[in-house]
């Protein structure tokens, strides 16, 4: 035959080779999209990518980062993650619940997890579990105020009542419709507690764990405020996914029933949590 | 820009990785549920309805208005998505309401719609958000004329049963699973029906309790001609029609109806729009 190579040199071997890899490397994403599932792209991996807040939120998470995660959120995704027979790789740079969600969407990671509550505006773009653990709204009020007023309730009752709550709380979302502009935000319970006793509000607002643990490491002020919860507010943490990523939410929530049925749930929540208000 | 001094060898694994990292940055760009950004772009939420007015579902108010059950929840549905309700009443029928939401004419149809077995195989259906009790209205002389009993199915499944449904209704479905043998009839509207029932036309007309509270309400006198039964059986249930590909739309709105469950928003709507008829003060 007198067909002649139409050119000489490594490059004729090159430039097939890279046409070959790019062609491969292009239908690497898209085989797995059409022939995987969300959960079967983890486990082929063999890693878990939670993203998890940088600091530490005893008794949710505790541990230095790159060691290994303590609390009850740390813990819990540990047993998802030895569940699935996958390693967890932690990705603890998110300092918000709103970053968190960030790298959720972006698919920086797989799941998020970290006191995140399954707030409609977070729903927008992301899909959550059921909760793995439901929390309850308390609220810290001036105990003599409350008494004038003939009980919390009635304090609260009035609609120029304003309250402070931490920014990032799990209840803000249900406070923020009640109160809209009448809420404040303040950076730590006890400058919620600082606003009430300064009359500038009239309760502090948080989540069982929260309040309780406070409430043991100040118990003088306990004397002054009074304590009172919200039986129909009772907001879930659950753990964020992908949005496209309905597969491995059901699987989640499949593991969440497991763990609360053979007790390991539990056995997290009495380590951690105590009985904050009777749980 | 390629470093110069790389051998060939070496640039061609340079290319290659230069190309998996601006395919790995592709595949880590953010990427939001397409429907809902669609929604939020578009600065409006379409909401179909029929042309006619059902209420206590979607009705007009002395101020000539549109309020009513669907009204409220599709609207605080837009405002929690950051956009405006805009309700596009253009389906003749309840079937084609179900059309403009496959067609996109619509994005969601909030509107006193049956989540029927048929309508899921093209649209997909929210959980339940409204459910109300289905009703028969019976003409007294031809259920005595019949002689067949009480017994509602042994009086109203037989060849001479002639029973009036509204047209593109769920009741229609209903009426022909459960009276096989009768003659079903499908009527524009409900007000012929009641009055074919009241003139011996029809033996009965089957519908809900809306329609039959309302009816009674306009009618009282017409109680003596015409029995009303509420019936026990399964209620009629109501979803929230969402084209089937919006997947994650559909998510979201399932959540949204959770928690307007929970926190017992659904409850005060049925009680003020089905349980009671205060309503009817301020219809136009």
């Amino acid at each position: 035959m007198l067909l002649r190579p139409y050119t000489c040199g490594p490059l004729s071997y090159a430039i097939p080779a890279l046409l070959l890899a790019c062609v491969q490397l292009l239908m690497l994403p898209l085989g797995s999209r059409l022939c995987a599932a969300d959960i079967e792209e983890i486990v082929t991996a063999k890693v878990l990518r939670v993203g998890v807040l940088a600091g530490e939120t005893p008794p949710f998470l505790q541990g230095p980062a790159g060691g290994a995660l303590g609390g009850l959120e740390g813990e819990f995704i540990s047993e998802v993650a030895r569940r699935m027979d996958v390693k967890l790789e932690v990705v603890r740079t998110a300092r918000t619940g709103d970053e968190l969600i960030a790298q959720v969407v972006s698919s920086r990671i797989d799941v998020a997890i970290g006191q995140l509550t399954d707030s409609l505006e977070w729903a927008k773009s992301v899909r959550f579990t059921k909760p793995y653990l439901v929390l309850q709204e308390v609220r810290l009020v001036d105990r003599l105020a409350a008494t004038r007023a003939g009980g919390s309730t009635r304090l609260l009752a009035s609609k120029t009542a304003r309250v402070s709550a931490v920014a990032g709380s799990v209840v803000l979302p249900a406070l923020q419709e009640e109160f809209g502009d009448r809420l404040g935000i303040v950076p730590t319970l006890g400058s919620a507690v600082d606003e009430v006793l300064s009359g500038k509000s009239l309760a502090a607002v948080g989540d069982d764990v929260a309040v309780v643990r406070w409430l043991q490491a100040n118990p003088a002020l306990g004397l002054r405020l009074e304590l009172s919860t919200r039986g129909d507010r009772r907001p879930g943490l659950a753990i964020a996914v992908p949005w496209k990523s309905d597969d491995l939410q059901a699987w989640l929530n499949l593991c969440i029933d497991k763990c609360n049925l053979d007790g390991t749930l539990k056995s997290l929540v009495a380590k951690y949590l105590g009985d904050p208000l009777a749980r | 820009m390629m470093p110069r001094f790389l051998g060939r060898s070496a640039k061609v694994v340079w290319f290659l990785s230069a190309f998996a990292a601006v395919l790995g940055l592709a595949r880590a760009q953010s990427e939001r549920p397409p429907d809902i950004e669609r929604i939020r772009s578009s600065g409006e939420l379409r909401v179909a309805m029929t042309t006619d007015l059902w209420p206590p579902f979607f009705f007009l108010n002395k101020n000539k208005e549109l309020v009513g059950l669907d009204v409220d929840v599709a609207t605080e549905i837009a405002g929690r998505l950051g956009v405006r309700v805009r309700f596009v009443r253009e389906a003749k029928t309840f079937d084609e309401i179900v059309t403009m939401v496959v067609d996109r004419r619509a994005d969601i149809a909030v509107a006193y719609l049956s989540d029927t077995l048929e309508r899921a195989r093209l649209v997909r259906f929210t959980r339940t958000y409204v459910q109300v009790k289905p009703a028969v209205l019976l003409n007294r002389s031809l259920v005595g004329l019949s002689r067949r009993g009480p017994d509602l199915k042994n009086l109203l499944n037989h060849a001479q049963a002639r029973i009036g449904v509204t047209k593109g209704s769920s009741a229609e479905g209903f009426a022909a699973a459960d009276y096989p043998l009768a003659k079903i009839i499908s009527y524009e509207n409900w007000t012929d029906i009641t009055r074919d029932v009241a003139a011996e036309k029809l033996l009965a007309g089957v519908s809900d309790e809306i329609d039959a509270k309302s009816w009674q309400t306009a009618n009282p006198e017409g109680a003596i001609a015409i029995e009303t039964i509420i019936r026990r059986g399964p209620p009629d249930t109501m979803g929230i029609a969402v084209h089937r590909d919006d997947r994650h739309l559909l998510y979201w709105i399932n959540h949204f109806l959770a928690m307007k469950d929970s926190d017992g928003t659904l409850g005060k709507l049925h009680q003020k729009y089905i349980e009671n008829d205060l309503w009817k003060k301020d219809i136009q």
